[in-house]
């Protein structure tokens, strides 16, 4: 069975339709791309996910319960951590502080502070500065530490490369590929097609709002995913869906 | 006033905060007028005071030097309000709950997402704010005297330690305060009229050094 599945979801903000009846089923283990231009959902999408974002319409099921009206610190307790767009750490509070509040209570799962230092050890120096004067990327181990912190079963990465040097998202992705191969299940907004493609099983591409391709990473040809992002030709009738 | 507070937050301030930040300044202002004008109606505008019946501590005093005594429910009151800020700086600095608060009050979107309850850490805070002004207004009313409607110029004062002290900053407000008190009671010195007015004075001119210094005033007009 799949262990998160979205129904026909629709997302609005007022009279914007952000997201149109979007369905996808992710398996345990996976890593699923989202790709797609500015303004196409992805992030809407992953907030709805993770229960930052109401949607208008539709169903979400982690292990085949809904989940749709679930506020989103529930989510987090049912095991899905959204690393949000832009960061978005706790200024004041200590790279620690940052780290254990997301702690979840009681776990005895794989992630803990000692682990996640492991494999952000830039992190190890800096454990009690202020998070708003950490540099970009270890700003950003941090917030995927964080995510880690409360021992996911679902990671969402929300264009975790994003005002980052070049050199610094290599660094982030290799952390990030030692995460993917103990069997994490993830979903991944990027925009850097290559690196999705590299990193994935699965790769969706939307545009305005709606699912224009979908398939295994491995099979999809560049030029046909580039036509899909940037909607310049229908994609091929076997791996489309709209 | 634990679960007055509490109360208070999930009724108005949360359908308020929806609306933005400054709908909550509004609701509770207009709430305010409301109390003062139920206080009204229910115990006239009649002056009360606690001191009469909280015995010798009202009065006791000790003599330091030949012009300088220092009362004894002054020292209560600043020794309670050091071990209040005390316990405050502790529970905001080490303990969980503490940092969920912090981590709410700079980004409730993102606490949720960690597995925050931001609405209860809100009432929680509220909760505890509320009953940190009881308490402030026990102290009030042991010392001094009180009506309906004196909440306004407490509320003053309280906005202008906090102001003085720097906004967000726990000890910063307690210093403010310090500085509050000190500059009215030195006005008090020149005149008696004076007082409250000292301590404004000190307040605008802390604002005009924090937000610009001298240039603020002196800046062309164009």
């Amino acid at each position: 069975m799949s262990l998160l599945a979205v129904e026909n979801l629709d997302c609005r903000y007022g009279l914007l339709q952000a997201v149109r009846g979007v369905s996808f089923e992710i398996a345990q283990g996976e890593t699923f791309a989202l790709i797609g231009a500015n303004g196409a959902g992805k992030t809407t999408l992953l907030r709805s996910i993770a229960g930052a974002h109401k949607p208008h319409a539709g169903r979400v099921t982690l292990d085949g319960v809904d989940i749709t009206s679930l506020p989103a610190h529930r989510r987090v307790a049912l095991g899905i951590a959204l690393v949000p767009e832009g960061r978005r750490l706790f200024p004041t509070l200590t790279v620690e502080e940052n780290l254990r509040i997301a702690a979840a209570r009681n776990s005895t799962g794989r992630w803990n502070m000692k682990s996640v230092l492991e494999v952000f050890p830039i992190l190890q120096p800096r454990r009690h500065m202020p998070a708003s004067t950490l540099s970009g990327g270890e700003q950003q181990a941090v917030a995927i530490g964080r995510a880690l912190m409360t021992n996911p079963r679902l990671l969402l990465l929300d264009e975790v490369s994003l005002g980052l040097a070049p050199i610094v998202v290599d660094a982030v992705y290799r952390s990030l590929i030692d995460i993917l191969q103990e069997g994490a299940t993830v979903v991944l907004v990027e925009q850097d097609l290559t690196r999705a493609l590299k990193v994935s099983d699965r790769v969706t591409c939307m545009l305005e709002g709606r699912i224009v391709l979908q398939g295994e990473a491995r099979s999809l040809d560049r030029n046909q995913v580039v036509g899909a992002y940037f909607g310049l030709r229908r994609p091929a009738s076997g791996s489309a869906s709209a | 006033m634990i679960a007055l507070g509490y109360v208070l937050h999930l009724t108005v301030l949360e359908r308020s905060l929806k609306s933005g930040v400054l709908t909550p300044l509004l609701a509770t202002f207009g709430l305010s007028i409301v109390i003062q004008n139920l206080l009204l109606l229910a115990f006239s505008p009649d002056v009360r005071s606690l001191g009469g019946s909280t015995g010798a501590i009202t009065t006791a005093s000790w003599q330091v030097t030949r012009g300088l005594t220092v009362s004894a429910l002054g020292m209560v009151i600043l020794v309670v309000a050091l071990l209040l800020f005390g316990a405050l700086h502790v529970f905001l600095s080490s303990t969980r709950a503490g940092w969920a608060m912090r981590a709410t009050a700079e980004d409730a979107d993102a606490a949720e997402l960690v597995g925050i309850d931001s609405r209860g850490v809100y009432a929680r805070a509220t909760a505890l704010a509320v009953a940190i002004a009881a308490l402030g207004g026990l102290f009030l009313a042991i010392r001094s005297v009180f009506d309906p409607i004196s909440g306004p110029t407490q509320l003053i004062f309280a906005f202008e330690a906090v102001v003085i002290g720097g906004m967000g900053n726990l000890w910063g407000t307690l210093i403010g305060g310090i500085a509050l008190g000190v500059a009215q009671t030195l006005g008090a010195q020149i005149h008696p009229q004076f007082s409250v007015m000292a301590g404004h004075l000190l307040f605008l001119a802390v604002l005009i050094v924090r937000f610009g210094g001298g240039r603020a005033i002196l800046r062309p007009v164009r």
